[in-house]
Order: C-alpha cells, then sequence, then structure tokens
C-alpha cells in the first residue's frame, strides 16, 4: 500500500502523469522521508473536510495531492489562512526517538527528529502538524546532552510559532528545566506554578510536577517535593514515562527526610518494574547510599 | 429478553413475503380462510398481540394438511408464546418445529428460544446445558456463552459461569457481547475472592470503553468490587478498583468525543459521497448505522448527565486506600484534592479528618496542628471534633512541640468538656510541662490526674511520674518518698525496674555512696537483662569514683559500656573510664579498653574518637610509630564519609605527631630507650605527606579535601597562621561544599567570613546546617549565619540564627553563640536580656580572656545606651584596668570612658582619660589612639 500510494503521488500530477520513477528510487526514498505516507484530512475554515494523499508547503500555500473525478490525483492549493486544522497521520520516528531518549540515546533521537522537524516545521504554525511534538522531543534530548543554549533557542522558537497550546506549555515547563539545570530553582518553581494554574491536561501536569519537584528537592523542601513526585503515581498513574523519574525523587526525598526504609522500598520497586529505564544506574547509586545510611544509623546494640 | 426481541424481529421480517406458505396450504380446506388467519397471526404478532397471534397461527395449523410446508408459521408460534410469555408452550412449540422441520432454516433460533425459554423458566441448569450445545454454531457463539455464563451464575455454579465466560472474554474484548460478559466475569472473580483477576478484567474492560454499552454498570462493578476488597483488607486491589472508575466529567466527555467521532464518521462519507456518487449506495447503509448510533449515544449522554457525582465519594475511597496501605503521603495528597474540589460538608469533615491523621502520621506537626484547628473551626460539632482535639495537643508533644502542646491541651481541656478522651489529656498535659522543665506545674497535673482519675489507664505512670517530678525538681526527700509509695502500690508495675534505679539516684544525690553501691548490685542480681543494667552499671562507677575506688570506677565503667543501650550511655561510661584511667597514667588501660570497643563494634559511630584514645595512649606509652601507623590505617578505612565527624580530630592527632615530634617523641624512662638514640627525625610536612599519600589513594573528593585540611593542621601546629588559611582557602576553592565534612565546612566557612566574602561562607554554612544536623560541630553553621546577619543589620534574624545555636545545637562555639545572642539582643535594644547573657560570659571561668573583655565592655555599652554614665563608666574602667592583655577592648574601652566623663561634664576627668591611653605604647598603633589624640585637641589639649 505505501509503494503504491507513494507511485501515485510521483507519477501523478495535475491529473496527467510527467514521469516514471523506478520501483527500486521510489522504495528507496519512501524509507528515507519524513513525510506522511497515509492520507491526511484537511479541515478547512468555511467547514469543508478534504483527503489528500499528500501535503506540501509552497509559500503561504499548502499544496494538496487529491483524488480526482474520473480517477488519478491532481495537487491543489489553499491558502494557509484558510486552513482551519490538517490532521496528519502520527510519524512513527516521533514514538521511536522518544523511547531512546527513555534509553538516554539522545543522539540517535536527535538524528530521526532532525528530519522530521524539517517537513513538519513547514507547517508549524498549521494546527495538526507534528512539529511542536517533535521540537519538544528534541528539546528534552538536547537537554539531556546538557547542550543547553540549543535548547532553549528551540523553546524559544516553540514559544513563539506552535500552534499548539499544550506544547507551548510544555516548552515552558522544558525551560523550567533549563532554569534548574543553571541552578535558579525558585525561577523554575515560579514557571511550574504558572503552567500548572492554567492546564488541565494530565500530560502537561505531570511533567510540570516532576519538573517542580526536582526544583523543591534541590532547594530541600524535602516534603513539598516528595508530594510533587507523588503526583504522578496517585493522579497521573498513565504517565508511565515519567514513573522512573517521580520514583527516583521520591525516593531522594525519603532518604534526605531520614525515612530509610520508604526510600529502599520506592528504589527497589523502580528497579524491579523499570529495568530499562535510564534512572537505573542512579538508583543503584541512590540505594548504596541509603543502605550506608542505614547502617550507620542503626542502634549499636 | 432482549436475546428473544432479537428472534421476533428476525422471525418478522421473515414472514413479510411468505405467501409461499398460502400457496403449500392443504387441499381440504379453503384458502382464503387460512390465508385470512395467517394474515391475521402474522398481523398481531407485528403488532405486538402475541395471544391473537397465537389464536390465529393455531388456527393455520389445525386447518393446514400436516405435511404442508408452514415452518415459518410454527417458528412464529412459538415465537409469540415465548413473547406472551407462555415458556412451556414455547418450548413444546419450537420443538415441534425442530421435530418437523430438521433441515429447517431457523433451526438454530429455536434451538436458542428453547435455552432462554428454560432459562426464564428458572431452569439454569437446563439452559446452560442447552446453551452449551450451540457453542459450536459461530453465529450464535457470543451470544450463547454469554447466556450460559449467565445460567451458570443463576444456577449457583460460579466456577461453571467462569470457565464459560472466560471462553467468550479471553484472551480479549472484541465486541459489546464480549465487554458484557466481561463485567459478569469480573463480578464472579470478585465474589471468589480473586481480586487479582477481577482487577486484570476490570482494566481490560477500561482499555475498551468504547465497547461498553453502560459506563455506569462498569463503575458499579469496580465500586462493589472495591468495596469487598477494602473490607478484606486487600486496600491495594481495592484501590486498583477504584482506580477503574470513571468520573464523572470523563465518562461525559469520552461520551460527547464519541458523538463527535461518530458526526465525523458520518461528515466524511457525505464528503466522500460528494466526489464518488457511483458509492452512494455501499455509503446509505453505513450512514444510516452511524444515525442510529448517534441517537443512541445521544439518549446514553442525557442519562449520564442526570446522574448525581460520585468522584468525590471514589477519591475519599481511594484516599482511604492508601491510608490505611501505610501510603500516608499519597494519601494526603488525595485527602487535599477532596478538600480542594468538593466543599460539600459531608464530604469535606472526613476529608479535613482524613487530612489530619495523614499529617500527623507522616510527622508534619505543624500542618497537622492547623488541620486540627482548620477541623475544630468548621465542624466544631463534627463527629471527629473530639480526636482532633485530642490530636492536636498529642501531635505537638509528638513533635516535641512541648509549649504547644501545653496550650492546645489546656485549650480543648477548656472547651471540650465532654471529650472522652480528657483523662489521657491530662496526663499529656502533665507530660508536656514535665518536658519543658516545668517540673512544678508537671507535678501539678500529675496529682490532678491522681485525684480525678484514681482508676485511669494511666494511673500507674502517673504515680511513678509523680516521683519523677520530684526527683527532677531536685526534691530528692519527695522523690524517694513518692518511688517507695508507687513501688508499694505496683510491685509488678511496668516501671519497677526504672523506680528501682531512681531510688539508688535518690541515694546517690543523697552522698550515700555504700547505698549506691549495695543497691546498685542488688538491682543487677534482680534485673541482670534489663536494658538499664548500663545505666546501672554507670551509676555504680559514679559511686566508686566518689569513694575514689578508681580502679573499682574503671570496671565498673567499662561494663558499663558494653551493657549499653544507648549510645550516650555508652559513650559516657567509656569516657569517663578513660578519664579515670588517664588521672592514673594507665594509657595501657585505656588503650586495651579502646581496642576491645573498636573490636567489639567496629562500625560505631565512636570508632573513631576511639583510635583517638588509643593514638594518645600509645604515643604515651612512646610507641609514636605505632600510633601514627594505626591513626593513618583508622583514618583509611573512614576519610571518604563526610559525616565521620572525628576523622578531623585524627588528622590533627596525626599532624600534630608529625609537627611535634620533638615534644612528644617517646621514649619514656619506662621504656628503657634513650633520646641519644633515636633515629634523625624526618621532616614535619613530608612525613604527613607520605601518610596522607597512603591514605587518600584513590578516594573521594572527601578525603582530598581531608589531606588538604590535614596540612592546614599542621600549620596551625607550627603556628603559620597564613599557611593555614592559604590551605583552607584553598579546600573552598578546589572543591564543592557537598564534598565537604562538617568540620571542613565549619572551618573553611569561619575562614571566608572573617575575609568578608559572606555569600561563599553562606554556602558552606548552609550546607552544614542543612546536610548534618547530627553534627557535633553544626553549632559553627548557625554562629557564622548568625554574625552575617548582625553584620547586614538583620538584628532578629541574627538572634534567632544565634538562639538556635545555643538552645538546640550547643557545641565547641557555644561561647560564640552567646556571645552573638548578647549582641544582638544589644543592637535590638533589648537591654536586660543582654545584660544577662554578657554577666554570664563574664561569670563563666572556663571562657576567661578575650569573650571576657568584650562582655565587660558590653555591659558597659548596656549602661550608657540607657544614659547610666556613672553604671557605664565602672564598667568601662574594669576593662582598661582588669583586661589589659585584651588590647582592642581596651582602646574601646578608654574612648568611651572618656567620652561618658565627658557626657557626666567631668571635662578634666575625660582629659586625663585620653591622656592616658595615649600613654599605653601598646596602643599607639590602634585607631583609637588617633581619635583621642583629636579630641584632646578639639578641648585644647593638644
Amino acid at each position: 500500500m505505501r509503494r503504491r500510494l507513494f507511485l501515485e503521488r510521483g507519477c501523478l500530477l495535475g491529473g496527467r502523469k510527467v514521469c516514471r520513477t523506478p520501483w527500486l528510487l521510489v522504495m528507496t526514498t519512501a524509507l528515507l522521508s519524513s513525510g506522511p505516507l497515509f492520507a491526511q484530512t484537511i479541515q478547512l475554515k468555511d467547514g469543508k473536510t478534504l483527503i489528500a494523499k499528500s501535503v506540501r508547503r509552497s509559500g503561504a500555500t499548502v499544496m494538496a495531492t487529491i483524488d480526482v473525478t474520473g480517477g488519478g490525483a491532481g495537487e491543489v492549493g489553499y491558502p494557509v489562512e484558510k486552513i482551519a486544522r490538517i490532521d496528519f497521520p502520527e510519524p512513527a520516528q516521533l514514538k521511536t526517538a522518544r523511547d531512546l531518549i527513555a534509553q538516554g540515546k539522545s543522539e540517535a533521537a536527535i538524528a530521526l527528529l532532525n528530519p522530521l522537524l524539517s517537513y513538519h516545521g513547514s507547517f508549524r504554525e498549521v494546527p495538526g502538524a507534528w512539529w511542536s511534538q517533535a521540537a519538544l522531543a528534541k528539546i528534552t534530548a538536547l537537554q539531556q546532552m546538557q547542550r543547553d543554549n540549543e535548547a532553549e533557542s528551540l523553546i524559544a522558537e516553540l514559544s513563539k510559532f506552535s500552534a499548539d497550546p499544550d506544547a507551548a506549555a510544555l516548552a515552558r515547563v522544558r525551560l523550567a528545566a533549563n532554569l534548574a539545570r543553571k541552578q535558579q530553582h525558585e525561577k523554575a518553581v515560579e514557571i511550574c506554578d504558572q503552567v500548572i494554574r492554567e492546564s488541565t491536561k494530565s500530560q502537561i501536569l505531570a511533567e510540570t510536577w516532576t519538573e517542580k519537584a526536582h526544583s523543591l528537592l534541590a532547594l530541600k523542601h524535602y516534603d513539598a517535593a516528595l508530594l510533587a513526585y507523588l503526583r504522578v503515581p496517585v493522579f497521573y498513574e498513565d504517565q508511565q514515562h515519567l514513573m522512573p523519574a517521580s520514583l527516583l525523587g521520591s525516593a531522594r526525598a525519603y532518604a534526605r527526610m531520614d525515612d530509610l526504609d520508604h526510600a529502599k522500598e520506592v528504589l527497589h520497586e523502580l528497579l524491579k518494574d523499570y529495568p530499562a529505564a535510564s534512572e537505573t544506574s542512579l538508583a543503584r547509586a541512590e540505594l548504596l547510599k541509603v543502605e550506608a545510611d542505614a547502617a550507620r544509623l542503626r542502634p549499636s546494640r | 429478553m432482549r436475546l428473544l426481541l432479537i428472534l421476533s424481529l428476525r422471525v418478522a421480517l421473515a414472514l413479510t413475503s411468505s405467501a409461499l406458505v398460502v400457496r403449500a396450504a392443504g387441499e381440504g380446506e379453503t384458502e382464503p380462510a387460512i390465508v385470512a388467519f395467517y394474515n391475521e397471526g402474522m398481523a398481531s404478532f407485528q403488532s405486538g398481540d402475541y395471544k391473537k397471534a397465537v389464536d390465529a397461527l393455531l388456527q393455520v395449523i389445525e386447518r393446514s394438511p400436516a405435511d404442508a410446508p408452514i415452518e415459518p408459521v410454527y417458528f412464529t408460534l412459538g415465537s409469540s408464546y415465548f413473547n406472551l410469555p407462555d415458556y412451556e408452550k414455547a418450548i413444546s412449540t419450537f420443538k415441534t418445529y425442530q421435530t418437523k422441520y430438521p433441515r429447517g432454516s431457523r433451526t438454530t433460533d429455536a434451538a436458542v428460544a428453547i435455552a432462554q425459554a428454560n432459562f426464564s423458566l428458572g431452569k439454569f441448569d437446563e439452559a446452560a446445558e442447552l446453551f452449551a450445545a450451540l457453542e459450536s454454531i459461530p453465529a450464535v457463539r457470543e451470544r450463547v456463552l454469554l447466556a450460559q455464563g449467565e445460567a451458570y451464575k443463576r444456577a449457583g455454579k460460579p466456577d461453571k459461569a467462569i470457565a464459560t465466560l472466560e471462553r467468550l472474554v479471553l484472551p480479549e474484548i472484541k465486541s459489546r457481547l464480549t465487554a458484557q460478559g466481561a463485567l459478569t466475569l469480573g463480578s464472579l472473580y470478585g465474589q471468589k475472592g480473586d481480586g487479582a483477576r477481577a482487577i486484570s478484567i476490570l482494566r481490560q474492560i477500561g482499555q475498551k470503553l468504547s465497547l461498553v454499552d453502560n459506563v455506569v454498570r462498569l463503575n458499579s462493578l469496580a465500586v462493589e468490587l472495591g468495596d469487598n476488597l477494602f473490607e478484606n483488607g486487600k486496600y491495594k486491589e481495592a484501590m486498583a478498583c477504584f482506580r477503574v472508575v470513571r468520573e464523572r466529567a470523563e465518562i461525559i466527555s469520552f461520551q460527547k468525543d464519541r458523538l463527535g467521532a461518530l458526526q465525523k464518521h458520518l461528515t466524511q462519507n457525505l464528503a466522500a459521497m460528494q466526489i464518488n456518487p457511483g458509492q452512494a449506495a455501499q455509503f446509505l447503509s453505513q450512514n444510516n448505522d452511524l444515525r442510529i448510533a448517534l441517537e443512541e449515544g445521544k439518549t446514553l449522554l442525557g442519562e449520564l448527565e442526570k446522574l448525581p457525582n460520585f468522584d468525590s465519594s471514589i477519591l475519599f475511597r481511594i484516599a482511604n486506600c492508601y491510608f490505611l496501605a501505610e501510603k500516608k503521603w499519597e494519601a494526603l495528597l488525595v485527602y487535599q484534592k477532596v478538600l480542594d474540589t468538593f466543599p460539600d460538608p459531608a464530604v469535606r469533615e472526613p476529608a479535613l479528618f482524613g487530612q489530619l491523621l495523614a499529617e500527623a502520621e507522616v510527622g508534619r506537626a505543624l500542618q497537622a496542628q492547623a488541620m486540627c484547628e482548620t477541623y475544630l473551626k468548621e465542624f466544631p460539632e463534627g463527629p471527629n471534633a473530639f480526636a482532633a482535639g485530642y490530636l492536636s495537643g498529642a501531635v505537638a508533644l509528638q513533635a516535641a512541640d512541648f509549649a504547644g502542646a501545653e496550650t492546645r491541651l489546656n485549650s480543648i481541656l477548656s472547651t471540650q468538656p465532654a471529650n472522652p478522651r480528657r483523662e489521657e489529656m491530662r496526663f499529656l498535659l502533665g507530660n508536656a510541662k514535665f518536658m519543658q522543665g516545668k517540673y512544678e506545674e508537671a507535678l501539678a497535673e500529675y496529682l490532678r490526674y491522681q485525684k480525678d482519675f484514681s482508676k485511669g489507664p494511666n494511673a500507674e505512670e502517673a504515680a511513678y511520674r509523680v516521683g519523677m517530678a520530684h526527683l527532677f525538681g531536685g526534691r530528692i526527700e519527695e522523690a524517694l518518698m513518692q518511688m517507695n509509695t508507687y513501688l508499694q502500690a505496683y510491685p509488678k508495675g511496668q516501671f519497677v525496674s526504672d523506680a528501682k534505679y531512681r531510688v539508688v539516684v535518690c541515694e546517690y544525690a543523697a552522698q550515700s555512696y555504700e547505698d549506691v553501691i549495695s543497691s546498685c548490685v542488688a538491682w543487677e542480681k534482680q534485673y541482670s537483662d534489663d536494658p538499664q543494667l548500663g545505666e546501672v552499671l554507670a551509676l555504680r562507677g559514679d559511686a566508686q569514683a566518689a569513694l575514689n575506688r578508681l580502679d573499682d570506677a574503671v570496671a565498673s565503667y567499662t561494663r558499663s559500656s558494653k551493657a549499653a543501650a544507648t549510645d550516650e550511655v555508652l559513650n559516657y561510661a567509656l569516657f569517663e573510664a578513660a578519664k579515670i584511667s588517664q588521672k592514673q597514667g594507665k594509657w595501657d588501660q585505656i588503650s586495651k579498653m579502646f581496642e576491645e570497643f573498636v573490636k567489639e563494634k567496629p562500625e560505631h559511630p565512636s570508632v573513631v574518637s576511639a583510635v583517638y584514645w588509643i593514638g594518645r595512649a600509645r604515643v604515651r606509652e612512646g610507641k609514636v610509630e605505632e600510633a601514627k601507623q594505626f591513626i593513618a590505617t583508622t583514618v583509611e578505612r573512614f576519610i571518604e564519609e563526610p559525616k565521620r565527624d572525628a576523622v578531623e580530630q585524627l588528622l590533627s592527632q596525626l599532624a600534630q605527631l608529625c609537627g611535634t615530634k620533638n615534644k612528644i617523641r617517646g621514649p619514656t624512662a619506662a621504656s628503657g630507650s634513650s633520646v641519644a638514640n633515636a633515629a634523625p627525625l624526618p621532616e614535619p610536612s613530608a612525613e604527613l605527606g607520605r601518610f596522607l599519600e597512603r591514605v587518600v589513594s584513590g578516594k573521594n573528593a572527601t578525603a582530598q579535601a581531608r589531606v588538604l585540611f590535614a596540612k592546614a593542621e599542621l600549620a596551625r601546629f607550627r603556628k603559620e597562621p597564613g599557611e593555614q588559611e592559604k590551605i583552607l582557602r584553598e579546600i573552598a576553592a578546589q572543591f564543592q561544599p557537598v564534598d565537604l565534612s562538617p568540620v571542613i565546612l565549619g572551618a573553611v566557612g569561619d575562614v571566608l567570613l572573617a575575609g568578608k566574602e559572606h555569600e561563599k561562607a553562606a554556602l558552606l554554612y548552609q550546607q552544614l546546617a542543612d546536610e548534618h544536623p547530627k553534627s557535633a560541630v553544626v553549632d559553627s553553621a548557625y554562629v557564622g549565619l548568625g554574625e552575617m546577619a548582625l553584620a547586614n543589620h538583620d538584628h532578629e534574624r541574627a538572634l534567632k540564627l544565634f538562639t538556635h545555636a545555643t538552645d538546640k545545637f550547643p557545641g565547641p562555639k557555644i561561647k560564640e553563640a552567646t556571645l552573638g545572642r548578647g549582641k544582638a539582643l544589644l543592637a535590638l535594644q533589648k537591654f536586660d536580656e543582654a545584660k544577662k547573657i554578657f554577666e554570664q560570659v563574664a561569670s563563666i571561668k572556663e571562657w576567661r580572656g578575650d569573650a571576657t573583655a568584650f562582655s565587660v565592655y558590653s555591659l558597659g555599652e548596656i549602661e550608657a545606651q540607657q544614659g547610666r554614665w556613672p553604671e557605664a563608666n565602672a564598667y568601662f574602667q574594669r576593662v582598661y584596668v582588669a583586661y589589659q592583655r585584651y588590647l582592642p577592648w581596651v582602646a574601646k574601652a578608654y574612648i568611651r570612658s572618656a567620652e561618658v566623663f565627658e557626657k557626666m561634664g567631668r571635662r578634666q576627668e575625660a582629659v586625663n582619660t585620653y591622656k592616658e591611653l595615649l600613654r599605653n605604647e601598646k596602643l599607639a598603633d590602634f585607631a583609637e589612639a588617633q581619635q583621642a589624640r583629636k579630641r584632646l585637641q578639639d578641648l585644647g589639649q593638644g
């Protein structure tokens, strides 16, 4: 199906054949392409909906390849300001990149995300484009690699151009993370509080609470940090990707409050339930520290 | 019933064009009559008049020949009986149908109907067997499995029902019927107590919500299962069930999204029809289904919107699960969410109470107290008001906020006279006062308790505590009397061994040392395994020491250290024994005792201190090299642990041994060697460096910083303050605060503070205060931060910090902390309190020196600031007369004394004082000398 669609897109323009692309070449291009291979639904502001086989940006116009009456396909242009939304299928690379980030493989994730950003970047102000999500993933990867300046520049771009208010909110959370890395924890907490006040989405809230918890822990507000970390398992259980960070953070908060039993329990839970998470090495080190502290505090008799 | 309606509809559709029946009618009957009965029967069936349908269809059968092909008539007749309902006749008619038409088009439907009729007659076993026989027919498999499961369930055969429904539902929920079966299956798992499978199936249903016709049923099942599990103490499993329950808003939103999706699908179909009119027919049928689904969905949405809000009760259940599953912090969050979201008092009251319990359980005393107050304010007559009242005091007591506990308990005792915990509160009030050292008031409370609640559950402890209050209040005779009274009243009481120990303490206080020794022996015989044995042996050692039986005392202390149940007793006994042995010069004894201790308790926090003593003993025995090696080995073991305070003590000792060997290097006369035979002495830094290199190799940053600290200590011993400061600054530059041990944090912080590098110093002090609150030197942090606050004129904060250092963490900087308090109080013009502090400092013999001079000077300032000139002058004069060694204060005192004379109008005495200052050559370089000269010029005396 993928091959057929792509052949049609490549070989038909304006309802007539304009080229013949060898099959092998088309397949290679398809594998490398970051653009969608499935249909997109374009919703126009006047209420009309149309199915496009592919879309591309040409200046202020979105060019859509659509089936034409009587067979074949043709390319039709729609001014961007007349488009309410384009429903692109979710790019598979995005999920792969997110998985790579979760495993700490940021470099590989960025390599996947860059072509995606390039394609969807041309639709970034159009609702439905995946540019914001790809940008967010890249920001996370950059932060993992401590490339804070590049991350901040992408955060600024995202805040300015994204058509997705949720993505803009998450960009603010990433900014808070950057501030935290620079030890500006009070500012980070302030930004997180704003996002928490304004958002109702569980994904955003879970991420924001986690980020706030990191800063509260750094500020040595251990009980507040613990309560912030625990919001993920208590209220946002579905945000599984945040569980390892939440567990590690809550274990640290418990340990700082001398509740070593709880700290150990949570670290064991993290190591058992999330063995592939990037937090496991830190959790092992923390566990050793906690066990040493427990041995030291044990009564002498 | 739903099953039958479907059957009926299918039958009706099948018969609409059954002219064939008429054509096959018997030849002996007139065709029009049969046709009329047939039409009447079918019309009646379709209009729901089943009685009339039966009559007419029976006429058709009666009037038709036996072999007439009237298969649909029999089927419709069976259906009519079923719908009447007359299940017996329905069964018999469907059976006739099966016999007459074994290859008929409705044989499967007839079999299903027979099974369903049996089910309706309550013949569940028969129904189940009949449904089972149909399971292999794909077209009806899901329906009959669902019905079969239900039949077994009704027949009281849950295992068979479960097995049947598992065949329907597993491995996945893929249709509306399987979702329906899954709900029943979940309920059955719950009834069988199989929580894990029930939860698993609930979760599966939750993930396929779009297939669930009635989400409310899913919610009900989840709540029912959760409640059962909760009742059985399976809180985690119960919580998993409650989590499946969808919030009202979520269900409504889900339903709206579903409607939106249906609408979108319809719209897309319409758009596609415009593009491909040729495929319109295909879309027409699909669009019809979509329109029906939309209508049904809208009806369900209307019903959902009418449902009462159940979210608060679910959240409350989840909070309780967390609480009882020992996850109090999580419970706190959920109770808080209930409070934030639902203002309804019926929800708020239990949530508030749950939250205050959770706050108390996690040890957040302040928050718990605040919650108690909120509860009592909002629900003074609430069902938990008495408990909240009691907890407000108990929580404060538990958090060691004894004053707060006293206030609250007093308040509750007066405002809640009917509180059933009054007895306990009275007792706790006594304890709160006792813990504040208000022994008189505590005694009064215990006595009142005895009067009001003579048979109360705490009566025995109150009697014991009466004795304790006397003892701690210094009334030894009364204490002795009360303890004996207690022992008589409760000869087998829970405090008997302690009361007997206290009696011995009274004897010790009365200096009856011989009695103490014999009482201790008797006590030990009676309670040889009691954890208090260590204390009793230490007391025996004290009495023996008082009688100068030093060997006996050392033996008792040594035994005490081995029997001690707490570190406090252990340290006391060990180091008392060491002190006596040191007095006796028995260094081998000290060495042996500490070596045994280190061997027995190698991980004990006092090990490093013990090694210090062993090192000292070895040196005194002339084994200097052995001491160095021994210390270095111990340092090597603990050097990476920042919390081991005593490592610095050992490093200092090592530095001292390397740096001052001429004074201490052996051999002593007793050893028989001589100084002349000693090997050439190595250069101190090189020697220390060699030791340090060995102990620090491959170690962490804490160890590296400690090496520098040891070098700084060597510089200190060699009286090279510049070098010492340079090295300490090097530590500040090279290491993060997190890597430094408490002693180093304090020492480096002090150097930076002296250099007015406040920001850097603050980081170190803060690290010390936050991360090492149990360190013996944590007071350095509060003193340092206090000095900074003073320098910033934040006198209130300074007072708070210094008070923290003196009251909560008294340590090696107690003198500086006390002086700091005095300075802050003076700056705040709290003259009386400041005066008390400075008088205290001036009176402490051990602190005599610069601190005394400064205190006397400050006492003068206190008087001067209140305009009491003669009193002020007396203090200033005392400084320059009695404390001449402390030149900075002498210089200041001259100036202030002369100024006071001027204030008093005694110009000549002022002039004399200025001149006296200038005659003192040691003060020539002080700024005050310049000041005196200028003033003399102004006074015409220059």
